[in-house]
């Protein structure tokens, strides 16, 4: 009986090795998996079969671990490039709204320009224009209508990849330009709500590019 | 029967299983072998990302519970997925009849 449960385990530990995207989802089909197998087993063993030979015959019925698989990562790619859209957001909103507080915590005096100018509100509003415009389509992408037309999940990994780029650049071009101009305004910014500005810009460009690079890998991953 | 030849059909077929009453994967699997007298030779495994596709398209619906100690997801028609199921009835109702005359159509006699 151990050795027939072990056959079961070890089949979908091999699904579970090839399966990409979001842990969550990974582990409710292995759930789901595990109770098929079972009821297949039971169904089996109400047909006369011995347990170990019940097993057996409920994973040739399944299939291939490879195949079974390689026919979810269309699925759980479009779910990881979903999570990144919305993580992506998620981290963008955080890090505007640490650069607004870095802005409002500027002291009056010496002031004068920093984060004022319609170049600065332009530039600002020009980056999270784009991040939200290729969220949005990663969103559009990966949502019910896409899934309808049958969209190919190729279609959201490429949006994905550009939203964790574009965030990237963004934040790159926030600390960079934003840097330069604060060396001439020293001292008029609260020093801990520009380092929390500064660090949170700086832990999205990393994990905007893990997550780009994450789906890019995706996109011809081998099966 | 091969899974080829139902290639383009599965969603359809899914959504047919699902329509009486909520099923589990393994429930739907076994419904199609008893309603098509075991000629459908689909490995059970393909049966459950079809499911997971249905279900982001919203014509499904899943819900968890736990049966004997273990997580179980029973899947269940939307409003969308008992529409589409009317759709592709007519569609495949429609193929079937031109198909058959088609098919069905008696060799002309050999004129003298």
């Amino acid at each position: 009986m151990n050795e027939a449960t072990d056959n079961i385990g070890s089949f979908l530990q091999a699904v579970a090795a090839r399966l990409p995207g979001p842990r969550i989802h990974r582990a409710a089909i292995l759930a789901e998996l595990h109770d098929g197998l079972l009821a297949a087993t039971e169904s089996n063993q109400q047909a006369g079969h011995e347990h170990a030979e019940a097993v057996r015959l409920a994973l040739a019925e399944f299939g291939d671990a490879r195949t079974l698989a390689a026919a979810f990562r269309p699925e759980l790619m479009i779910a990881r490039c979903r999570q990144t859209a919305l993580a992506l957001f998620a981290a963008t909103a955080l890090v505007v709204a640490l650069w607004l507080a870095a802005a409002r915590s500027r002291h009056t005096r010496g002031a004068t320009g920093l984060f004022d100018s319609p170049v600065d509100h332009l530039a600002a509003a020009v980056l999270i224009g784009v991040i939200v415009a290729s969220g949005l389509l990663t969103l559009v992408t990966t949502g019910r209508p896409a899934r309808r037309v049958a969209l190919p999940p190729q279609t959201s990994l490429l949006a994905a990849v550009a939203m964790g780029l574009v965030t990237a650049l963004a934040d790159l071009a926030a600390v960079a330009v934003l840097g330069v101009r604060l060396a001439h305004f020293p001292g008029t910014i609260h020093a801990l709500a520009l380092t929390a500005a500064i660090t949170g810009s700086c832990t999205s460009v990393l994990l905007a590019t893990r997550a780009s690079w994450s789906c890019a890998t995706l996109i011809k991953a081998p099966q | 029967m091969k899974p080829e030849v139902l290639k383009g059909h599965l969603d359809s077929i899914l959504l047919a299983a699902l329509e009486p009453q909520p099923l589990h994967g393994y429930a739907i699997m076994e419904k199609l072998r008893a309603r098509s007298r075991a000629s459908i030779d689909l490995p059970t495994g393909t049966v459950y990302p079809a499911l997971h596709r249905l279900e982001r398209a919203g014509l499904i619906e899943s819900d968890w519970s736990t049966v004997s100690g273990r997580r179980r997801r029973t899947y269940r028609l939307t409003t969308a997925g008992r529409r589409k199921l009317r759709e592709d009835r007519a569609s495949w109702r429609q193929f079937s009849k031109t198909v058959s005359m088609l098919l069905d159509t008696a060799p002309a006699k050999a004129t003298p």
